[in-house]
């Protein structure tokens, strides 16, 4: 059974498609085919009959006036970049039609992201460093080692026994002194990780003069 | 290199329009393709920024088809990533029966399916971008290299090749259509 290329063929037998009718007049005919296999010959001619025939179905629409809109959108797209610091509202309204991750960070802008990421920064660290410098230099708390009580075997075993009949307390990770010393208003803005830094900080500081006195 | 966008859009409008038809198989997408083509040139000439712009070294046609292409190549890879995503979500849902065309298949015209240009974009990129320049546009070799910015032999290469794997696809194509009977309920040795 000979190969036939078009799988497809127009029943309707429109008068449009030459290939169809084998006018051969109006076939392109590409010289490189000439020592290509023969098949290849036929694709080349198909394709570029079926090339004609969708452009006759589906012209392109009328172009006047195309330039005017084009340039209106271009304008659009310059107002914006102009505003600077409304790109992100403006550019909502065009991004449908542009390529949005070009327009809404041109090249101008750049600096200005990386400026405001820099402030940012320096906002969130600098509380965070104060805040440190000041506990830092707060003095350590003066531990006083107490005088051992005299032996009374009795009277420390009843002590053993209330204290053991109590409830047990919940008790937290993190040493007193660390959550009183801190302000909770800035506590509260730091992060989880953040917070639990300085923690770990400050339960560190505390630690350091009980064992000493030890 | 100074020119008026107007007059360029009504020498070349038609010409990029067809090709980005014959590559997206629906107007719609030919016609934002065509527009936003002319957007990218005018963009170029009016910011001086600008790296890559018309320097009148080659054709302005050549130039505009090179950014044609660009943009089908942008517009492939975000469609399929699209395609990607919404393969992810439907494998998630198997459950559910589909009764509506599939969200993840392109909308194409009946013409361009039934045309051998639905089988151009089943190739890889460098042989369809070949063949769409050589057989729907008529460009000569060594415009098509220019577009392309590959060798003159690269370009035939990419042409005969291309032929050749259209020619078996539809090779393959005709033998899966003659081993699926018409109407499968009158085949009932199909069913087993």
């Amino acid at each position: 059974m000979p190969f036939e290329p078009r799988l497809f063929s127009d029943s309707s037998g429109d008068a449009s498609i030459p290939a169809a009718r084998g006018d051969d007049s109006t076939i392109a005919r590409f010289a490189e085919t000439d020592g290509w296999p023969p098949l290849a010959a036929v694709l080349a001619e198909q394709l570029h009959s079926d090339a004609q025939r969708l452009e006759s179905a589906y012209p392109p629409p009328q172009s006047t006036g195309l330039a005017a809109m084009l340039q209106a959108r271009l304008q659009a797209v310059c107002d914006v970049v102009a505003a600077g610091d409304q790109v992100g509202s403006a550019s909502d309204s065009i991004s449908v039609e542009l390529e949005p991750s070009r327009l809404a960070y041109p090249q101008t802008l750049a600096p200005r992201v990386a400026w405001r990421q820099i402030a940012a920064a320096v906002t969130l660290i600098l509380p965070t460093l104060a805040l440190l410098s000041w506990r830092i230099n707060q003095p350590a708390p003066l531990i006083v080692q107490q005088p051992a009580a005299p032996l009374n075997a009795g009277k420390a075993i009843t002590s053993a026994l209330a204290i053991a009949e109590q409830p047990p307390q919940p008790t937290s990770l993190y040493p007193a002194s660390a959550h009183e010393s801190l302000p909770p208003h800035l506590f509260k803005s730091l992060s989880g990780p953040q917070q639990e830094a300085i923690l770990d900080m400050l339960e560190e500081q505390d630690m350091a003069p009980g064992s000493l006195s030890i | 290199m100074a020119f008026d966008l107007q007059t360029v859009i009504d020498q070349h409008f038609a010409r990029i329009h067809r090709a980005a038809l014959v590559m997206t198989g629906n107007p719609w997408d030919a016609d934002d393709l065509a527009q936003e083509t002319f957007l990218v040139l005018a963009r170029q000439a009016a910011d001086p920024q600008q790296g890559a712009r018309f320097a009148g070294r080659s054709q302005l046609s050549t130039w505009l088809y090179g950014i044609l292409l660009n943009l089908d190549r942008g517009l492939r890879r975000r469609l399929g990533t699209q395609r990607q995503k919404l393969r992810v979500l439907w494998d998630a849902d198997h459950a559910a029966p589909r009764t509506t065309p599939a969200a993840d298949l392109p909308s194409e015209v009946a013409e361009w399916k039934r045309s051998l240009w639905s089988f151009v974009d089943r190739l890889p990129e460098a042989q369809r971008h070949a063949l769409t320049l050589r057989y729907s546009e008529q460009l000569a070799y060594d415009e098509i290299a220019r577009v392309l910015e590959c060798p003159l032999g690269t370009v035939k290469s990419r042409l005969f090749h291309g032929l050749e794997s259209l020619r078996v696809l539809l090779e393959r194509e005709g033998e899966d259509a003659r081993s699926i009977p018409r109407f499968p309920h009158e085949d009932q040795s199909h069913a087993l």
